[in-house]
């Protein structure tokens, strides 16, 4: 068979999950080793026999309920990540809660709008470019990209008043208005866009990094 | 009902709550795409930061206690603990980031330190790997494969156990055999790779054996662990306790049927100098106890009972389900302080994590719960009897025990649900020594079969560079064939129970084979057995 590491690995799989369905078959309720394999190896066999990705991800919540395994199982088996080979290859699956009936998380939901933290003060900002500027949540404001158009001296030292890793999507033409912090700390800004280099409250600092703006060609500067 | 904040612990009844936060807030740290680990951002864009961080995870450390907060390391060792990130654009930094400092991202995983087992025989190479799977990262050893030795010896042995080892991502300290009424044979074993002494009686337990062992833990500062005379054949138990003559001792397997004065070894524990260990088998205390014990017994200790004279009488007197139902309850207590495994010599190493807890939930079953935040007390009072106390014990605890400032970075982090059975990763000098890991040829880590296996620290010379060799002051600077860091056992000597960490109740324990009854200061101890073990059923495959 010249059997590569992965296919060894699918039989491991294979063995745990045929543990896990001799004991289903004399009626006991499976433990999370046992629930993951099953769950894995039918997902796996679904994409064997043809079924599409859509289907075979399916078939990954509908394999076991609270009620075919222990007690505790549903809570302990939250995210099975495996792959199933289509006709297509390899493809990756994630299952989310699988056995509560929970599913891969939604796209089509709408957004979730930002929860801006208390102390802020806005900021409106314009989108002069045709492609979407995304924000995070400690990246310095000052040294947005030079297409979005806002008061630059107005967001010195300032981050976005969001919870960390919170992002702000700025659509292409559209003004937002935003929430904004003053940095903590030091208040020491490197890197970034490269037009402050040291301490923000240095003397001049502000001037100076205004006028590298300006040369740069950054909108509201 | 639970604190709403608190955390439940696999399977089980127990609850943990952070006492301190450092990790929640608007500066948190998040590894990934769009969020706040990025150079100049949550990570200062120049050097000033610790070399490795573990971030944002719930600490459960019997120093520490139970706090959320972030771990920073260099050159192997812990140097900060607390807020982490960028002190540049963030306040209250305690672990300074920078962007070269690695980040193992720990957020919604439980961090412990690394479980000592202070009780190990190592009849096979294959005890490592249950133990680094169980989230084991120190052993107190003996024996060098299938021989009958109880001790490391001789120096031949050792020199090859040392040459092993560096194979092998785990601190290590050999036992030598000192079940020898002449210092000459033990001080050489000791001053060539050893890191203390053992007592065995299958090997004699006599009182000459015993002053002449505390002679030498007195003059080297090092830790003597003790099997008694289960026999009281030269002794009895007062007698033993007389030949300590006051000198700290650590008393294995004290419940008894891993050896030792039967019927009442327990009454040794309460006890001021003595120092006591449980094995995992007895622990908590369960219903197929007593009987497996009859048949472990007889086969790792060469008894023929039914064919040989006595055999079965001894075993008898070494197998009693009344005080094994009597050491779950002086665990709860905080009397006995430690719990070991005596691995494949009537123990299994790696459920030494999980049987701490265990028993901790079992008696949270019977005894009810403890007052304070959620069960943060007892869950650090079992954590404390595989981490720190045997740290303590045998001189280990300047390195290892517990993630306080100094220490060596070996952690164990956990996923709340998988607590004490399946580890997510296994750090060794904050380097990744074994972990859940996934099939290599998966587009992520995680793509089953996810199994718990060796990762980069356990590869080629690594687990040399991130394991400590530890070794009595006579031996520090002996000829061995390892490249380990070497780290000086001391400060065993004068130790009592009340250092032992969150286990410190002594009291008068009481043995009454009539009555098949232990007490403690006259209160009768007795545990039911375990009735819904947490962190087994519910999780293995068999």
């Amino acid at each position: 068979m010249r059997l590569l590491p992965r296919e060894q690995n699918r039989l491991q799989v294979f063995a745990a999950a045929e543990l896990a369905r001799r004991r289903r078959a004399r009626g006991l309720l499976l433990s999370q080793a046992e629930a993951v394999a099953l769950i894995s190896d039918e997902v796996m066999e679904a994409a064997r026999n043809g079924l599409d990705y859509a289907a075979v991800e399916q078939r990954g919540y509908e394999i076991l309920y609270p009620a075919d395994v222990l007690e505790d199982v549903p809570r302990l088996v939250t995210r099975i990540e495996l792959e199933a080979l289509f006709a297509d290859g390899h493809r990756l699956i994630v299952l989310h809660d699988p056995i509560t009936g929970g599913g891969p998380p939604s796209l089509d939901a709408g957004n979730v709008e930002p929860q801006w933290l208390e102390g802020g003060r806005p900021l409106q900002l314009a989108n002069t470019s045709d492609v979407p500027i995304t924000l995070t949540s400690h990246f310095h404001v000052f040294e947005a990209n030079r297409r979005l158009r806002f008061d630059r001296r107005a967001a010195w030292g300032m981050r976005l008043a969001v919870a960390a890793g919170v992002k702000v999507v700025i659509e292409p033409v559209q003004t937002r208005e935003v929430w904004v912090l003053p940095f903590g700390g030091a208040r020491i800004v490197r890197g970034h866009a490269g037009l402050v280099d040291g301490p923000l409250d240095a003397p001049g600092a502000l001037e100076a990094a205004l006028a590298l703006a300006r040369e740069r060609g950054y909108e509201g500067a | 009902m639970p604190d709403p904040a608190a955390v439940r612990l696999g399977d089980s009844d127990l609850w943990v709550a952070a006492e301190s936060d450092d990790v929640s807030g608007p500066d948190e740290i998040i590894a990934g795409w769009g969020n706040t680990m990025r150079d100049g951002l949550g990570v200062r864009a120049e050097r000033g930061g610790v070399e490795v961080a573990v971030v944002g995870g719930l600490v459960l450390d019997p120093v520490l206690g139970v706090r959320a907060t972030s771990i920073g390391i260099s050159d192997g060792r812990i140097v900060s603990v607390g807020r982490a990130g960028s002190p540049d654009t963030m306040d209250g930094i305690g672990v300074v980031l920078d962007t070269g400092t690695a980040v193992f991202d720990a957020r919604g995983l439980v961090v412990t330190p690394g479980g000592i087992d202070c009780h190990v025989h190592l009849l096979s190479p294959q005890v490592c790997d249950a133990a680094l799977a169980a989230g084991l990262t120190t052993l107190v050893t003996q024996d060098f494969g299938p021989v009958w030795n109880l001790g490391t010896n001789p120096p031949e042995a050792e020199a090859m156990m040392w040459a092993a080892f560096d194979a092998i991502p785990v601190n290590v300290a050999m036992l030598v055999r000192a079940s020898s009424a002449r210092p000459g044979p033990v001080e050489h074993a000791l001053a060539r790779g050893g890191a203390g002494l053992k007592i065995h009686e299958d090997v004699g337990a006599g009182p000459e054996q015993i002053r002449c062992a505390l002679d030498i833990a007195d003059r080297h500062d090092v830790q003597l662990a003790i099997h008694t005379d289960g026999l009281n054949e030269a002794l009895s138990l007062e007698d033993t306790y007389a030949a300590f003559a006051g000198r700290t001792v650590h008393a294995y397997h004290i419940e008894g049927v891993g050896g030792g004065h039967a019927p009442n070894l327990l009454e040794l524990a309460g006890r001021d100098r003595v120092l006591t260990s449980s094995t995992t088998p007895t622990v908590p205390f369960g219903a197929g106890a007593e009987a497996e014990h009859l048949a472990m017994v007889a086969a790792v200790h060469v008894l023929e009972p039914g064919t040989r004279a006595g055999d079965a009488e001894i075993l008898r007197q070494r197998v009693r389900e009344w005080t094994m139902a009597a050491e779950s309850v002086l665990h709860d207590l905080g009397v006995i302080h430690m719990l070991s495994s005596d691995s494949q010599g009537m123990g299994r190493i790696g459920e030494v994590v999980r049987r701490a807890f265990q028993c901790a939930d079992a008696m949270k079953a019977q005894a009810g719960a403890e007052p304070g935040t959620a069960d943060n007390e007892r869950v650090l009072r079992y954590l404390a009897k595989i981490t720190i106390n045997p740290a303590i014990t045998h001189g280990l605890a300047a390195d290892v025990g517990s993630l306080d400032v100094g220490k060596l970075a070996d952690l164990v982090l956990w996923a709340p649900e998988l607590f004490a059975v399946r580890p997510e990763l296994i750090l060794k000098a904050g380097m990744p020594a074994w972990g859940s890991s996934g099939d290599g040829d998966g587009s992520t880590m995680l793509v089953e079969p996810v199994t718990v296996r060796p990762q980069f620290a356990a590869a080629g010379s690594a687990p040399a560079q991130t394991s400590l060799a530890f070794l009595a002051g006579a031996s520090l600077g002996a000829e061995l064939p390892t490249r380990r860091r070497r780290a000086r056992v001391q400060g065993c000597r004068d130790l009592t129970a009340a250092d032992m960490v969150r286990n410190t109740r002594t009291g008068t324990v009481t043995v009454d084979a009539a009555a098949r009854e232990v007490r403690l200061d006259g209160e009768r101890m007795r545990a039911r057995p375990v009735e819904r073990l947490a962190f087994s059923g519910s999780y293995l495959l068999g």
